[in-house]
């Protein structure tokens, strides 16, 4: 019977010009959404084109001029009496001078999927040049605002993962709301029943054509997407599509609880339409909203007025900058100018380096408390999400697709980390009283990124999609109104 | 059966109806719940960046005595005001940089947007007020009159009011008005709340305009769900193609009008800046060579009548600084000009998606007249801008007007730096920002317009078909 009445509910669809053009735009929406996502991806990856070209440029020159030293053809300046007057040659070897014009580039990859969702990643840097600048002249970044258009920022990016998100339940909210009303107020049901329909089987041919219709549209659009990524033997490609089928099961379950009341059309319609409008529209806002810490923003707010603050007090007098000095090399450096060579204790060079260690000590702990709240908030988030289902799913599918904050967190740790490291290399070369050397140059380690670990995350927006369309599915095939 | 009897027969009709009283009732708790969640978190986020502006104000205030250009160098971070009604439409503001470092030379980008830490207030209004009302508020209100529109003609009921002497125009408009009263009383709890919250003033007077436009909106899209319920009433389907096309009107077509305007007038902050940097090595340098400061050095010899740096009454330096800081000034107003400029061209045609239904003409309204815009923003970067470069000249000038050439290590006088002005950026009103509401006002009358005609359309199509 349920296939017969499968053949009944695509014989009707077919023969509905609503329907037909509701299929229409959602082909043509999905079409969009990835013609969208894509486009991203490709101005992500073009995002730090012109930074690699610059630290590039940087390795060319200091090459040359190391070459150019060996073979005699010029002499660095020397940066202890240099006056501001004439060509200023950068002497490579001196590590304090390294530390200025040695540059890497760090770079956030694109996660496995970006291009199927954008997440966060329009509104956080995605890559940065490293020297033994002070950390909060690299992290100084606004957005990676390839888009600088405010107005577009904000309305958002229309997406694969947006299409799925709202559009999808939308199409499943007008395919379903009315899934056996209809036919009980045109007294249709009473004919289907005496064909031997039941209810329950009416329902589940509804939930296979219609909600079929969409899944298969949805899954369509991301195997398509998932292709053109490369991604399709990545385990994220197979995570979205069980993420995908799981939250469309979801929808169609609950419409077809909704659809099993006893409510008139118009009644179906109204709770599928505010079902919608709740956990769409109102629920995500609300439980980010709810669960939110304090103090979020502020560390990051007041970093680079708390370097300031460092710095200005470093440079008050000679007697500050000694007592930073000692803090500096008692905590961090590990020496004994007393003890230590000459050739270790540079003042200008020193000074400076006391400066960074301390305002990078200041910045780092404002970024990490920074990073402390936000993970907290995500920790929040992976306990109390479920409130949101919609929240829940569209945080883990972001974590899947690598394009969630939290890899953004990850990749800002990793950066502050590569920047201690090279830092510190130069500062030990000082204190060694070594040279940077050309091999010393060539083995200076490159940044290399280490994705995070995903965690369970994807694993409850599942859980709860699945437990969701479980529970409605039972409720909806177990309620006792009659087709009649 | 005249207009009277009509509305008694919607008003009971409407009354029985569980279905569109349920709906009514959503909305008003999702617009309350909206309402009060929203200001509790703007109430936490505008604490962080007004005590942040202070402390650091403070420290500006409180710093040891030291060379002018170096405190310049230092520098100041400047915070970013609360837009007037940011509770109830934040707009554009948490996507932007709230936070701009003020320091010599260079014209620094705001930083850290709020939507950075948190991400779900984006994508198809936000989750704050004026949005929820606008777009939910905005749907149901579509949903709603499409219900009411379409009872007798999904019941075939039409022949049997045509019966009992009804005519179309006064069905149609009892059917508009009930649905109009019912998504005016749903709104209404929230609304009242809001204004009560937001207080008198200019706030107040935005809050009037936003409720004016918003109601407007309301009615356009229940009047438009009247008229299609009346037209597709009978339609299987009916309801599915009026709720989809609007879905297109608030979420696909401004997509499709972003990615074209993007396309067609290509911009990023990478060129930008590409722009600027290739622009700074023709100019004056303060801190390094350029054949540009070997000018300014000729020129400046010659206005003293001396021939060395040594012999000016003036510090060089200072004033070598300044003239690179004017130079890159010039640079910043044309090159952010000309972005600025291609901005109001993508604009315009993201405007294009206004031609597909009200919403998004009343979203964007709703964001100018509660004066959270890319405008606000605007303001926000150039009075920043204006104040680091008054904050640096003063610096410069002072420098250069009492101590020599080369003398770095002369400092001003103690509670110098307490003698500056704190960061004041001008808070515009209604009626300054009035001329940027007249497209989105015009768009939505037209709207207005077009919502009448649909009644009066679906008016004759009732009296055509119980004429059948």
């Amino acid at each position: 019977m349920i296939s017969a009445l499968i053949r009944l509910d695509l014989a009707l669809l077919v023969r509905s010009r609503a329907a037909w053009l509701l299929t229409g735009l959602l082909i043509a929406a999905a079409a969009l959404a990835l013609s969208s996502g894509l486009d991203w991806r490709e101005r992500y990856l073009g995002a730090a084109t012109s930074a690699r070209a610059q630290a590039a440029q940087s390795e060319k020159v200091l090459v040359a001029v190391y070459e150019d030293i060996a073979t005699g053809r010029r002499q660095p300046t020397n940066v202890e009496t240099f006056d501001g007057d004439g060509e200023f040659i950068p002497d490579p070897r001196d590590p304090y001078v390294a530390g200025f014009y040695h540059t890497r580039i760090a770079e956030l990859p694109a996660g496995p999927l970006l291009g199927l969702a954008t997440g966060s990643t329009e509104l956080r840097a995605t890559h940065h040049l490293i020297k033994s600048v002070p950390l909060a002249s690299l992290m100084r970044v606004g957005q990676p605002a390839e888009r600088v258009n405010p107005g577009a920022l904000a309305a958002g990016r229309f997406d694969l993962l947006a299409f799925i998100l709202y559009l999808c339940p939308l199409a499943l909210v007008l395919l379903l709301f009315d899934a056996t009303a209809r036919e009980r107020e045109a007294g249709i049901s009473q004919l289907l029943a005496g064909l031997g329909a039941s209810r329950r089987e009416l329902l589940i041919a509804r939930g296979i054509t219609r909600g079929g219709l969409v899944a298969i549209t949805a899954i369509a659009a991301s195997i398509i997407g998932i292709i053109l990524l490369g991604a399709l033997a990545n385990a994220a490609a197979g995570w979205w599509i069980v993420a995908t089928s799981a939250y469309l099961l979801m929808w169609t379950m609950l419409l077809l609880w909704v659809a099993s009341s006893r409510l008139s059309v118009v009644g179906s319609a109204a709770v599928a339409v505010a079902l919608w409008v709740a956990l769409m529209l109102l629920s995500p806002g609300l439980v980010e909203r709810m669960l939110r810490p304090e103090g979020l923003l502020e560390p990051r707010a007041l970093a680079d007025a708390d370097v300031r603050k460092v710095t200005r007090e470093i440079n008050a007098d000679e007697a500050a900058l000694a007592a930073a000095k000692l803090r500096v090399a008692r905590d961090y450096w590990r020496i004994d100018f007393a003890k230590a060579p000459a050739c270790a204790d540079r003042k200008d060079v020193l000074k400076d380096y006391v400066e960074r260690r301390l305002s990078d000590e200041s910045y780092t702990s404002a970024m990490q408390a920074g990073a402390a709240r936000e993970a907290l908030y995500d920790t929040r988030l992976d306990r109390w999400g479920w409130l949101s289902p919609v929240l829940a799913i569209r945080r883990a599918m972001e974590g899947v697709a690598g394009v969630d904050p939290a890899r953004q967190r990850a990749f800002e740790q990793q950066v502050i980390s590569y920047h201690a490291t090279w830092r510190n290399r130069v500062t030990d070369a000082v204190f060694a009283c070594r040279t940077f050397d050309r091999a010393e140059f060539d083995a200076a380690p490159k940044f290399e990124w280490r994705a995070p670990e995903v965690g369970t995350t994807p694993w409850i927006g599942l859980l709860i999609a699945a437990g969701l369309a479980l529970l409605a599915g039972i409720v909806a095939l177990r309620r006792r109104v009659l087709l009649g | 059966m005249g207009i009277k009897s009509s509305l008694r027969l919607e008003r009971t009709l409407v009354m029985r109806d569980r279905g569109a009283i349920a709906t009514a009732v959503a909305l008003a708790l999702i617009l309350l719940i909206s309402l009060i969640s929203g200001m509790r978190a703007d109430q936490a986020e505008s604490a962080a960046l007004r005590s942040a502006a202070a402390k650091v104000q403070a420290e500006w205030a409180a710093q040891p005595p030291k060379n002018p250009h170096s405190a310049a160098h230092y520098g100041i971070l400047v915070y970013r005001p609360r837009a007037p009604l940011q509770a109830i439409e934040p707009g554009v503001l948490p996507f932007q940089g709230a936070v701009t470092f003020l320091e010599a030379h260079k014209r620094n980008a705001p930083m850290l947007s709020p939507a950075s830490v948190r991400v779900a207030e984006r994508s198809y209004g936000s989750t704050r007020y004026s949005p929820m009302l606008q777009v939910a508020g905005g749907f149901l209100a579509l949903v709603l009159g499409y219900l009411i529109g379409a009872r007798e003609a999904r019941r075939g009921m039409i022949p049997l009011l045509r019966g009992s002497g009804a005519r179309g125009g006064s069905v149609v408009a009892a059917k508009a008005i009930s649905t109009g009263v019912l998504v005016l009383l749903a709104a209404l709890p929230s609304l009242i709340f809001a204004a009560i919250s937001v207080g008198a003033g200019d706030p107040g007077l935005r809050f009037a305009a936003l409720s004016v436009a918003s109601l407007t909106h309301l009615f356009i899209l229940a009047a438009f769900g009247v008229a299609s319920g009346i037209w597709l009433g009978a339609a299987r389907f009916g309801l599915a193609a009026v709720a989809f096309a609007w879905a297109m009107s608030v979420m696909i077509m401004p997509r499709i009008a972003d990615i074209v305007a993007e396309q067609a007038v290509p911009l990023t902050q990478q060129s930008l800046n590409e722009a600027i940097s290739a622009d700074f090595k023709r100019g004056p340098d303060g801190h390094g060579n350029s054949v540009a400061n070997d000018a300014f050095e000729r020129q400046t010899l010659a206005q003293y009548g001396v021939s060395r740096k040594q012999d000016l009454p003036v510090n060089f330096d200072a004033l070598l600084m300044q003239a690179d800081e004017d130079y890159r000034g010039g640079v910043y107003d044309q090159r952010l000009a000309e972005a600025d400029a291609v901005r109001a061209r993508q604009d315009f045609i993201r405007q294009f998606a206004w031609a597909f239904g009200p919403t998004p003409a009343v979203l964007d309204l709703s964001v100018r007249i509660a004066g959270a815009d890319a405008d606000t923003q605007s303001r926000f970067d150039t009075s920043a801008e204006v104040f680091r470069r008054e904050l640096v000249s003063m610096l410069n000038r002072h420098m250069a007007e009492n101590s020599r050439t080369g003398d770095w290590e002369w400092k001003p006088a103690d509670q110098y730096y307490s003698s500056f002005e704190a960061f004041n950026p001008p808070m515009p009103t209604l009626a300054d920002d009035a001329a940027h509401l007249f497209p989105g006002s015009s768009v939505l009358f037209l709207w207005g317009l077009l919502a009448l005609a649909g009644l009066i359309f679906a008016a004759r199509r009732f009296d055509a078909r119980a004429a059948l």
